[in-house]
C-alpha cells in the first residue's frame, strides 16, 4: 500500500530539499498499518503531534488504520501570531 | 525609574519619581493605572484631555528575557476602550537605560511637531516642523542622520498626524529600521494630536536596577531561558519559520481568515505559509531567527528582501499574512510584504488594513486576489483620496459606508488572524477583551485539551489565558517568552526572578493577581466610557453563518461570554 505523508513546520525542516511540497513524501507500507506505524517510520514521537488528518480529516487516534492512497497531514506544536 | 510628564501645551517636561504605590505597575497594568488616575473614561480620545502613556514593564533594565517590551496605551480613538499596544523593538530597552518607566505626554499642541529628545539627564521639546509629514522610513533616516545611527526612535507616519484610527506608533528594531509596530487602536492618532512627531532616544548608561538578590535573579534568568529555549514553540518552531509557522495549521484547523471571513480554508495557504517564507529568506539573502531586541533568546522576526536581493521589510508576521493575505485572496507573499513595508511606513496597522481591504473587496470595490488593487487602496490612504481617508479609520468605518453588511469587527476593531468560528477559546477574548477584539489578549491556538469547535470550556480557557497574557504585558515580557509556562518548573523560575528583584514572597497567585488587577481597571475605564457587558458580542454573521470547511458557527451566548475575566 501506498500512501502519501505532508508535513509542516520543524517536522518538514529535516527533509531540507527532499521534500516536494506539492506531493509530499510517498511512504509504501505494509496492509493494516497504523499511523503509529507511520508515525514511527518516521522517527516522529507521538507527544510531539499537535494536529493529525487523514484526507483532511482531523482525528487523535493514532492506531487508526491507513488505507491505499491516503493523504496524512501532520504538525508538530506551533504558536504565535 | 522615573516617569516623563511632556505637557505638549506648554512645552513643559519634568521628571518624576513615582510614588511607592506605582512600584509594582508596569507594562499594560501601569496604563491602566494611569489612565484610571488621572484621565476621564468620558474624554475624547483625540483631544488634550487624553493621555499618551508609553512606558515598560516591570522586569524592564533587567537581563530578563524579552523584558525589552514596550507598551502604549490610551484612550483609543478606534474603539473608545482603554487600549494597550504592545511592541518590541529597542525603544523599552533604551528608555529602561534612560532610568525612565514612564513617558506620559499631556495636552496638545494642535498642527505642530515636536520632537522629543532623550539622553543621560537631558530631556528636551524640540520644534520638529521639518519633520512633519514624512513617514516612518524617510522620518528615522533623517534623525539618524541629525543624532547618531545608534538612537532608539519612537515615531508615527503621515497617517497619526491625520488622525487615522487604524494609525500605528512605529519602534526601530535592532537595525535602526522603523519596522516594529504598536499598531493596534490608533494609538498614532494620539499621538499625532499632541502634536508629538517622534521621540528620540540615545543610548543611556544604563540606570542602575535595585535588586533584592541578584545573583537569585541571576540563576533565575539562566533556568527561565533555557525553559524558553527547550519548548518546541519558543525553541524551535518561532526561530526557524517565525509566526507565519501557523499559517498552514490555521487553514488545516479550518481557522483561516479567508475572502473576508467567509471561509477558513484558502487554496493558496502554502504559498504564504512560514514554510515557504523559509525558503525565499534564504533563496534572497534575508534572515530568519531575527530578534527584534537585544537578548530574545526567541527570535522570531525576520528580515525580508525582494525579487533582487534588496530590502524589503523585516518582521513580516502571521497576522499581517493571514489579514492581507488569504482574508483578502491574495497568495503572493512578495505582495504581502509590500503591503506590510507600505504599512509600517505609513504607520498602519496591518492587521485593521487587511480587514478594510478585504471588506472594500466584498463591497466590490475591486475584486478578492487582486494584489495591485490592494497596494493602490492602501496608497490612497497616505494620499488622502476621498476614499483613502474613509479607509484610515478602520473596517467598521469602511464597511458602513461601503453598506458592507458583514464587518468583522468587536468594538469597532477588527478581528485577527483566527477564524472565531472554528477556534472559539480565541473567539471569547475577541468578544470580552476590554481592547476588543484582540489576539494578543488571549489565543487558544495551542489549546490541546477542548477541540477548538466545542463551545464547553472556551470561557474557561479564554479567562485563563487573559489573565495570563496581562501579566506578561504588566511584566514587559514577550508573550512568546511564556509558552513555557505550561511547565510549573518555569513558573517557578519566573516567581524567583520577580521576587528576587522586588522583594517579598511571591506565589503564582499574587504573581497572576497582576493580571487579574489589570483586567479589572481595564473594565471598569470601559464601563465608565460608556463601553460596558452588552457590547462583548462577535458580528451577528458569524454566529449564524456556518464556516466553510467546519461548518462551524459561534454558539457562544453573550450571557455566557460574560462570564469570562469576571473581576
Amino acid at each position: 500500500m501506498r500512501i502519501r505523508v505532508k508535513l509542516y513546520a520543524t517536522f518538514r525542516l529535516n527533509y531540507k530539499n527532499n521534500y516536494n511540497v506539492e506531493k509530499g513524501l510517498p511512504l509504501a507500507l505494509p496492509e493494516g498499518s497504523t499511523i503509529h506505524d507511520v508515525l514511527e517510520m518516521l522517527q516522529i514521537k507521538p507527544e510531539k503531534v499537535s494536529l493529525l488528518r487523514i484526507n483532511e480529516i482531523s482525528t487523535r487516534d493514532f492506531y487508526t488504520t491507513v488505507t491505499d492512497n491516503d493523504v496524512i497531514d501532520i504538525f508538530p506544536f506551533v504558536g504565535g501570531g | 525609574m522615573k516617569f516623563l510628564r511632556v505637557d505638549m501645551a506648554s512645552g513643559a517636561v519634568k521628571l518624576e519619581t513615582p510614588g511607592d504605590d506605582y512600584t509594582l505597575y508596569g507594562g499594560r497594568a501601569l496604563i491602566a493605572k494611569i489612565l484610571t488616575d488621572e484621565v476621564d473614561p468620558k474624554c475624547d480620545p483625540l483631544g488634550p484631555q487624553n493621555k499618551l502613556v508609553i512606558c515598560t514593564g516591570l522586569l524592564a533594565g533587567t537581563n530578563a528575557p524579552t523584558a525589552g517590551r514596550l507598551s502604549v496605551g490610551g484612550k483609543s480613538p478606534l474603539t473608545g476602550t482603554i487600549k494597550e499596544a504592545n511592541v518590541g523593538g529597542t525603544a523599552g530597552r533604551m528608555m529602561s537605560r534612560l532610568g525612565i518607566r514612564a513617558i506620559i505626554v499631556e495636552n496638545s499642541a494642535p498642527g505642530k511637531s515636536f520632537i522629543l529628545k532623550i539622553s543621560d539627564g537631558n530631556v528636551q521639546l524640540l520644534p520638529g516642523e521639518q519633520y512633519a509629514g514624512l513617514n516612518n522610513y524617510e522620518l528615522v533616516s533623517r534623525l539618524q542622520e541629525a543624532y547618531g545611527a545608534k538612537i532608539g526612535v519612537i515615531s508615527i507616519g503621515g497617517t497619526g498626524e491625520r488622525g487615522y484610527r487604524n494609525s500605528t506608533v512605529q519602534i526601530t528594531n535592532t537595525e535602526g529600521y522603523p519596522s516594529r509596530a504598536a499598531a493596534r487602536g490608533g494609538m498614532g492618532a494620539v499621538m499625532g494630536s499632541k502634536g508629538l512627531k517622534a521621540i528620540v532616544l540615545e543610548p543611556g548608561s544604563a540606570a542602575e536596577v535595585a535588586y533584592s538578590d541578584k545573583e537569585k535573579f541571576n540563576n533565575a534568568v539562566k533556568s527561565y531561558v533555557q525553559g524558553i529555549k527547550d519548548h518546541p514553540v519558543s525553541g524551535q518552531a518561532l526561530p526557524a519559520l517565525g509566526t507565519a509557522v501557523l499559517v498552514n495549521i490555521v487553514n488545516a484547523m479550518g481557522a483561516l481568515p479567508t475572502r473576508n471571513f467567509s471561509s477558513g480554508n484558502f487554496a493558496g495557504a502554502e504559498a504564504i505559509g512560514g514554510e515557504n517564507m523559509a525558503q525565499i529568506l534564504g533563496a534572497r539573502g534575508g534572515k530568519a531567527g531575527h530578534i527584534c531586541q537585544l537578548g530574545c533568546p526567541i527570535g522570531c522576526s525576520n528580515i525580508y528582501h525582494d525579487e533582487n536581493g534588496r530590502y524589503l521589510t523585516s518582521g513580516l508576521e502571521y497576522e499581517t499574512i493571514a489579514l492581507n493575505g488569504a482574508n483578502c485572496g491574495i497568495s503572493s507573499l512578495d505582495t504581502i510584504a509590500r503591503i506590510d513595508r507600505l504599512c509600517d511606513d505609513f504607520g498602519l496597522d496591518t492587521i485593521e488594513t487587511g480587514a478594510t481591504i478585504a471588506v472594500c473587496m466584498e463591497a466590490g470595490k475591486i475584486p478578492f486576489g487582486d494584489d495591485k488593487g490592494a497596494l493602490a487602496l492602501i496608497q490612497e490612504m497616505i494620499d488622502s483620496t476621498a476614499l483613502g481617508k474613509v479607509l484610515g479609520q478602520g473596517t467598521a468605518a469602511t464597511g458602513k459606508y461601503l453598506g458592507v453588511k458583514r464587518i468583522p469587527t468587536v468594538k469597532g476593531q477588527s478581528i485577527a488572524g483566527y477564524d472565531p468560528r472554528a477556534l472559539k477559546g480565541t473567539g471569547v477574548t475577541y468578544a470580552t477583551s476590554p481592547m476588543g477584539a484582540d489576539h494578543t489578549c488571549g489565543n487558544s491556538i495551542l489549546e490541546q485539551n477542548v477541540a477548538p469547535t466545542q463551545k464547553e470550556g472556551q470561557v474557561e480557557i479564554s479567562t485563563h489565558l487573559q489573565v495570563g497574557m496581562a501579566t506578561f504585558d504588566s511584566l514587559g515580557m514577550c508573550i512568546f517568552s511564556g509558552f513555557c509556562t505550561a511547565d510549573p518548573a518555569n513558573v517557578g523560575h519566573l516567581l524567583d526572578m520577580v521576587s528576587s528583584r522586588f522583594g517579598g514572597d511571591w506565589d503564582p497567585n499574587k504573581l497572576f493577581s497582576i493580571g487579574i488587577n489589570t483586567l479589572a481597571m481595564e473594565k471598569q475605564f470601559n464601563a465608565a466610557a460608556g463601553i460596558g457587558e452588552e457590547l462583548n458580542c462577535l458580528p451577528e454573521f458569524m454566529t449564524t453563518e456556518p464556516l466553510p470547511p467546519t461548518g462551524s458557527v459561534f454558539d457562544i451566548t453573550v450571557a455566557e461570554l460574560n462570564k469570562a475575566i469576571p473581576f
